[in-house]
Order: structure tokens, then sequence, then C-alpha cells
């Protein structure tokens, strides 16, 4: 118990006293539009805290997170109380949260539309969970505070550790290099158990700015409504969000309000890059292009604005108090920070684990530096794609797509586009194959190239040969 | 054209043809998400060759809706 007043004693962190220091300032438009100043958001934190402070010190839950003000609550609260929240989205199919309580046996589930008290000061329902299998629940990590999926859609309940030092040193590195104060307010377009998305959170809290909570869709006749009204001054997005941006004339429409854009969530196309470069220069707004991992919870480098037009297709540099290299042996992408995670967990067990990388990251991605110190991107050591923003891992799909077809399967592709190839003769396999990856991991069929092929590539080894197939995307 | 485009909305939104209604909306259905209504629109722009201004993406907001909209193009 000892490292919760410890914890407690970290007054810096921005769910702790910050949010008190900041008083009349607002911190959140919420979802019905109302004002809630900081003093208001801290009271609201602190209801919730003591409830959750007198079920237990130090707990695990699940907490469903949306971009609402109750949701808000509950997460600052956990991370004040010394509870563990795993985030996650409300959409998440009922098997794979049937399959994260029995892995982690948390000790409650927060979430709107459920059975279970209200957690005061959110509105929330808190529901006490009981464990289901008698392991003996070891001590949680003390620097433990967060639990995250590195992907928003797939079946594994394979989850990252962050400590608190790592969520606070990312807000601090992600309030500097955007330059965030006071005044700036950004809409919240992703979801907030994605770690982008929770990223813009933490670092809009830490420097006292504002959020405006509203899950709008960019092709929702009100996105540009909420932007004017409420005076919205950042956006952020992944690549086919600024795909939509695009292709619904955000160009052509007049923001006065508007500053900066982001944009994160894997490799955008060279072509958008440039458009919303020039869109940004013309409008006298800063356009950054980022790269992060939700291992490094997340943000790990940037590309500087002024830079942009002749760095497109850089990641840029690490964010500040990070440092990048790549190792000269195997070409790979290297990270150092204090927020890198502490390491992953697969279990209940896993949660008593300390910290296994001692701020380095092994990022899996294969990389090159200009001479100017600029990081590109060249290729990626593990085997997944990032969709729509989230990472689908390449063998996870081979595996489901075999076990539910009865056919060899080789998946591959990049960034916004998956290439599958099915060994057989039928016709209906390419039909069965979307109607499963749909249905499985909500892909959509135009990220997905479906080919069906008589033999599948092999090596002598008798091993799948991807390189073979790679010269067919 | 309304059989064709009757089409094109069930390939792109994987959903069988007599699903696709003239109430048939816009997020209504998980099928008819964000990143389904650009693959929609782009399959749209390619039947019938035509380019859609910015505000008929947005406003493509059911099937009946979109059968205005293409009409007018035609």
């Amino acid at each position: 118990m000892s490292e919760i007043s410890l914890d407690r004693q970290q007054s810096l962190y921005f769910w702790n006293d910050r949010l008190r220091t900041l008083g009349s300032s607002i911190a959140l438009i919420d979802e019905n539009e109302a004002i809630v100043l900081y003093a208001d958001l801290d009271a609201r934190v602190e209801e919730a805290t003591q409830f959750l402070s007198r079920k237990g010190p130090r707990q695990v839950g699940l907490l469903f997170m949306g971009n609402t003000l109750p949701c808000i609550v509950a997460y600052l609260a956990c991370l004040r109380a010394g509870h563990v929240p795993v985030l996650l989205p409300d959409t998440l199919p009922s098997d794979l949260v049937s399959q994260l309580l029995y892995n982690y046996q948390p000790d409650w589930v927060i979430r709107a539309d459920q059975q279970g008290v209200v957690l005061p000061g959110s509105g929330l329902r808190y529901l006490e969970h009981i464990q289901t299998n008698c392991v003996s629940l070891a001590q949680l990590a003390p620097e433990l505070g967060l639990l995250l999926s590195t992907s928003g859609t797939t079946g594994s309940p394979k989850l990252v550790r962050l400590s608190y030092q790592a969520l606070q040193a990312n807000a601090e590195s992600i309030t500097e290099y955007l330059c965030l104060s006071q005044s700036e307010r950004a809409l919240t377009m992703l979801p907030p158990s994605y770690s982008y998305g929770l990223s813009i959170i933490n670092s809009h809290l830490n420097a006292g700015a504002c959020l405006v909570l509203r899950n709008v869709s960019v092709l929702s006749p009100d996105f540009a409504k909420v932007i004017l009204d409420q005076e919205v001054t950042s956006l952020s997005g992944v690549p086919y969000i600024y795909q939509m941006l695009h292709r619904t004339g955000f160009q052509k429409q007049s923001f006065p309000s508007i500053r900066s854009l982001t944009q994160a969530g894997g490799r955008m196309d060279d072509r958008l890059i440039n458009v919303f470069a020039q869109l940004a220069v013309e409008k006298g707004w800063k356009f950054y292009v980022m790269y992060g991992q939700t291992e490094a919870a997340p943000r790990i480098s940037f590309v500087p604005p002024a830079r942009l037009l002749d760095k497109v297709g850089s990641i840029g540099i690490a964010i500040p108090g990070g440092k990048l290299y790549v190792d000269p042996l195997d070409e790979e992408l290297v990270y150092e920070g204090l927020n890198v995670m502490l390491g992953y967990a697969e279990s209940r067990a896993d949660l008593s684990r300390t910290d296994e990388l001692k701020g380095v990251l092994r990022t899996g991605d294969l990389a090159r530096v200009d001479a100017d110190g600029y990081f590109y991107v060249t290729g990626r050591k593990k085997r997944f794609v990032k969709l729509a923003g989230n990472r689908v891992g390449l063998d996870e799909v081979e595996r489901k797509l075999q076990s539910v077809l009865h056919v060899p399967a080789s998946v591959g592709g990049r960034d916004e586009r998956m290439v599958i190839w099915l060994e057989g003769a039928n016709d209906h396999l390419a039909e069965a194959a979307k109607l499963l990856l749909a249905e499985q991991y909500g892909l959509h069929h135009s990220m997905l190239r479906i080919r069906v092929v008589e033999e599948l590539p092999v090596l002598q080894s008798g091993k799948k040969d991807y390189v073979a197939l790679k010269k067919d995307e | 054209m309304e059989d064709k485009l009757r089409v094109i909305f069930s390939e792109s939104l994987n959903i069988k043809p007599s699903d696709v209604v003239d109430e048939l909306r816009y997020s209504e259905i998980p099928q008819w998400d964000s990143v389904a209504h650009m693959a929609l629109i782009a399959a749209i722009e390619e039947g019938f060759d035509i380019m859609l201004d910015a505000e008929d993406v947005i406003d493509m907001s059911s099937f009946s809706k979109a059968k205005e909209i293409v009409s007018k193009y035609l």
C-alpha cells in the first residue's frame, strides 16, 4: 500500500493536483455541449476516486470508453485511485470481452450500459466482477498504471503495460512539440481506447487546454458545424480520415479557428501528405505528420511542420526527451525514452511483472536516417499491417482463414491494404474470406485484395514464401 | 439506374440486394460505416462514370437520397 501514497504524492501528474490548479479554465465541452471547468472535472474525478479507493487500494478493471464526460471522469479517477484500467471500445465483441475477463480476472467492469451501481461523479455503472478461476491474484507492479490493446479490432488478449511515468512523460513531450497552450481546443475524433486518441486527451489535459467531446464523423453534415460552433483549433486523424476530409471538400471550406492538424496511425501516402502540407501553408496552419506505437504511450517521432514539404515520407525526428536510432546490425528502428512500456501482458499474473524493457523499445520497423537526421521507415519486421489506423496481425488472420475455410492461406500487404492468397479452385472462397474478415475483424473489403491461386509458393524448407507473394501485391 | 445502383450498394456494403431499400441509412447498419461509405462513393463514380461533388458525398445518407443524387449527374 505504501506505493499508493507515493503515487498520490506525484502531484505533477496531469490526473492529480494539476487538474485542481487549473480551476476556472474550460476542460471540456461535453457530448451535450455543456461547459465543464477544470474545477468541476476535478471534483467529479475526486468523487469517483473516493468510491474506487474504498473498494480497494489497487485493483484491475475493464473500462469501456467513449468520448464522453462520464468516461473521461472514470479514466482519470482510475489513475488517481491507483486502479489499473484496461481501456476498451464500447463496441468490442462480447466473445473478446469474455476472453479478457478470463485472462485478466478483473476486479470490476465499468461501462455505460450494464447492471451495477452508479460510479459517483461519473455516472457510468460499476460492477464487481467475481473471479472465476482461483489463481492467486499476484500483487500489481507498483509502477503499472494502464493497460491498452495494441489493436482496436482483432481478438488478441495481449495488452501493453504502461507506467504512470510513461503516460505523464508522453503527455509532456506532446505538449511541448505541439506547443499546446490553454487556448487550444481539440476535437476528439478518435476512440479514447485507441492510444492516439488517448494521447490527445492526455496531452490537452496536461496543457490545461480544452477538449471538445463529440463523436462526430467527418462524413456528417454536423462535422463542419461543430468545428465552427465550438471554435475547434485542432483536428487529428489516421490516414483514412484525411482521405475522407479530402474527398468531402474540407480544403474548400473556411475554418477560421483551426491552427493545426495532426496525423498518425499508419503511413499516409505522399500525395495526400503533400495536399495537406500545401493546404496548411496556404491557411497558415501547422500540419504534424507523426509516428508512434501503443508500446510507447504512443508518440515516438514527428516532423516539424516547417520541414514537412522537404521531408515528405519521413517519420521525422524523436519527440522531446526521446532518442531514435537505427540498429546497424539489422536496420531495426530503436526508440529510447521514459514513455516506453514496461512490457506486454497476456494474463493477470503478468501484471505483477516490473519493467522489462528499461526504456528501450525495438519498434519492429526497419528504417534509415538521412543526412539531416530524419528517419524513414523502409519496412517492417513484425507481421502486421495498419488498416484504418488499427493494427491487424497477419499471422492471426492467416490462421483464422485456414481454420474456417480449410484451405492453405497466406496473408501479406502494406498499410491500408491487406493481400490474401488462398489455395484452391473454388470461386466461392474469395466471397467466404470477405465475409469472414468483415464479421470477425470489421475489415471492409475495399481494404483487401483477395487472390485464389492453384498453389501457394513455398520455400525449399516448406515454409510459406512471403517474398514471392510480395511481388504480387 | 436504380437496379445498377442497388447492385453497387449491395457489393460495396456487402449486404443482400434485397436489403438495399429506400430507408437504408448511413451508419444505421454496421456494414455502412465511414470506410464502406468511401468505397461506395468510389464504386458509384466508377459504375456510372461520374465525379460526385464533395457536398453530395456527405449528403448521400440513404439509398433514396443516393438515387436522387446520382440522377442529377446522368
